[in-house]
């Protein structure tokens, strides 16, 4: 038999987590103006609101940030700068709160556990967004995560601490999408649509569609080949749809 | 005045609970980085200095370098010590937070507490050392507590690695009644900052030694100036003062002895019997050179009141000069009339003491009146002098 790992079906703290565009934009911008042809990444911390598992992420900053390449233990967050900064943030507007931290990655990296915990110390659940500045695949760029600890059934060693995965979605006031529109007025005009462009929005969807059908294929291969352990969870999620 | 922006690495490791330092080895290094705050905030107040501990759960960036004394002094509260230094770690993370400094003109300095034994390899230590170089940091190092088998070989060698013109220094503080702060005041760690660290430094001794003060006279000269520089007038006179008595009194004792030999060429026999007479004589010289002195001492008494005043008026300092030079004239020449008493005393004693010489002759009565006044009880104690010589003869 083997060892299955049993996840929580209980109510997560966070179920979903909802970035505004102004977000993005300041992100881009600070990775542009610190590590933009470096293999660097850039960190910053998020601020918003939380309400019922909802995190509404509305504004950032970035904090000055250091790590070690060769040595990813190394690293220094400047956590006085941090503190003064939202300080100030305060007082513009009071109903925000720090709600976690966002990292240009454009992946988890391994001292970003020791970096959450840091960010315990000022919010009792962080969150962590990580941006993909340079996008090469279709979707949002966004995706957020939460630590738990996750206890082994040895229990010969200590229980760490695991990023686990939230739905995240861009969503904004419609102040700001009347912004975002004005915007993208030099981008792509939205209103003026011809058959081309519906056929290229339907021809994009599909394509979307498609990579996911094969991500839940290469899935179920793979635990199929013994590769993966079984996950009750995602077989119910694939049933149900 | 260097401007500077330095980190200082705690060491806070399970090492630190041992008491052969003051309290406890962690107490005695919370004062010293204290002390060291102090001295590098006062010398410069655009030095920036952070604090951060090696040990613990991990290296933990407690003060990003501030120039607010009070952010730092209130971060070493509540430490705990516990876990490993890990030292290479803790130099390399400074480094990151000193490439992060507000103003870029700042000198970058690393000062690392180390006190429990170092794991790491001499290699990697040298590697580092190098790199610190290579980006212009400089090191200080702290050698106190444990002290095991290569641990100060890697420091030297991380010292050597790191060292370019001296500017980096490695300070060894054994275990001993001394605090470990008060060691350090005396090291390059501190002196190397300059007259302005050397000056805080200095007041802190002062209040360090408690009671023994590091100024002169007990007074710091920046907060009552008039009262110090009366203290140190009065002071040089007094020394001046001793300083001819002493040469009175070293005359006479060297002329005390010339008339000892002479007493012991003379009465052999009685060597004893003359020492004690030259002690008498030594006595009664002492007795006529501070009668000699009374006059001068009450001279210098006027030269202090008088150099108060002088103190606010240049001119009148100048005429207080000229008289206390002739006062000291004065009182040389008395200097003098006393040298001549001793001599003359002195030699109708050694006549007394030669054969064939009476010193109840009227002669010598009439020289010894011709002297001053003051030396009435000199020719008393002399004729009381004369009968017993005449008795030993």
């Amino acid at each position: 038999m083997d060892v299955i790992k049993t996840q929580q079906i209980s109510p997560r703290p966070i179920e979903k987590v909802i970035v505004h565009p102004l977000v993005l934009l300041s992100i881009v911008d600070n990775y542009n103006r610190v590590a933009k042809d470096t293999r660097k990444r850039v960190i910053g911390v998020l601020l918003g609101t939380s309400f019922k598992g909802t995190v509404d992420v509305t504004n950032s900053y970035a904090v000055p940030f250091e790590e070690d390449e060769k040595d990813p233990s190394i690293w220094f967050l400047d956590h006085n700068y941090h503190e003064s900064m939202f300080s100030m943030f305060k007082r513009i507007n009071a109903k925000e709160h720090v709600v976690g931290w966002y990292s240009t990655g454009p992946k988890l990296r391994e001292n970003d556990l020791d970096i959450h915990r840091l960010f315990h110390n000022y919010v009792p659940n962080p969150v962590l967004v990580i941006i993909d500045v340079q996008p090469k695949e279709l979707g949002i760029p966004t995706k957020a995560y939460y630590d738990v600890e996750e206890v082994k059934e040895n229990a010969t060693q200590k229980s760490q601490k695991v990023f686990v995965h939230v739905p995240s979605e861009i969503a904004a006031h419609e102040v700001e999408e009347i912004a975002v529109k004005h915007l993208l007025r030099d981008v792509k005009d939205t209103t003026i649509s011809t058959l081309a462009t519906e056929v290229t929005g339907k021809l994009t969807a599909l394509k979307g569609l498609d990579a996911r059908l094969r991500e839940i294929r290469g899935y179920l291969d793979l635990v199929i080949d013994e590769k993966l352990p079984l996950n009750h969870e995602i077989l119910y999620h694939l049933q149900l749809n | 005045m260097v401007l500077e922006a330095t980190m200082i690495c705690i060491d806070n490791s399970e090492w630190m609970r041992n008491g052969d330092y003051g309290p406890s080895r962690f107490q005695a290094q919370a004062d010293a980085v204290n002390l060291i705050c102090g001295a590098k905030t006062q010398s410069n107040p655009e030095n920036t200095v952070g604090v951060l501990t090696m040990a613990g759960k991990g290296v933990r960036v407690l003060v990003t370098p501030t120039s607010d004394l009070g952010k730092i002094l209130a971060c070493m509260h509540g430490l705990e010590i516990g876990g490993e230094m890990n030292l290479a770690a803790g130099i390399q993370v400074a480094q990151l937070a000193l490439k992060h400094r507000q103003n870029k003109k700042q000198q970058q300095r690393i000062i690392v507490f180390a006190g429990s034994p170092v794991k790491h390899e001499k290699k990697t230590l040298e590697m580092i050392g190098k790199k610190l170089k290579k980006n212009s940091v400089t090191l200080d190092i702290v050698n106190f507590g444990e002290d095991d088998e290569g641990k100060t070989e890697k420091l030297e060698a991380l010292l050597a690695a790191v060292n370019n013109n001296d500017t980096s220094h490695i300070v060894h503080i054994p275990a001993g009644p001394n605090a470990l702060s008060d060691v350090l005041l005396s090291t390059p760690i501190f002196t190397g900052d300059g007259e302005g660290g050397s000056g805080f430094a200095a007041s802190a001794a002062a209040a360090a030694a408690g009671g023994i003060s590091g100024f002169e006279f007990g007074v710091d000269p920046n907060l009552d100036p008039e009262l110090a520089l009366a203290l140190r007038v009065s002071m040089e006179e007094e020394r001046a003062r001793q300083e001819a008595a002493a040469k009175k009194a070293a005359e006479e004792s060297s002329k005390q002895e010339k008339g000892g030999e002479e007493q012991d060429a003379t009465m052999t026999e009685r060597a004893s019997e003359g020492a004690s007479e030259a002690d008498n004589k030594k006595n009664e010289f002492l007795a006529l050179a501070m009668s000699m002195d009374e006059p001068a001492s009450s001279q210098d008494l006027q030269d202090t009141e008088m150099s108060d005043a002088a103190a606010e008026d240049p001119e009148l300092a100048l005429a207080l000069q000229l008289s206390v030079q002739d006062s000291a004239k004065d009182s040389s020449s008395q200097a003098d009339m006393s040298k001549l008493l001793a001599d003359q005393s002195f030699v109708s004693s050694i006549l007394a003491s030669l054969p064939g010489v009476d010193p109840n002759n009227p002669s010598v009565k009439e020289v010894l009146a011709s002297m001053q006044s003051q030396s009435e009880p000199r020719q008393k104690q002399d004729e009381d002098k004369a009968p017993k010589e005449e008795d030993k003869k």
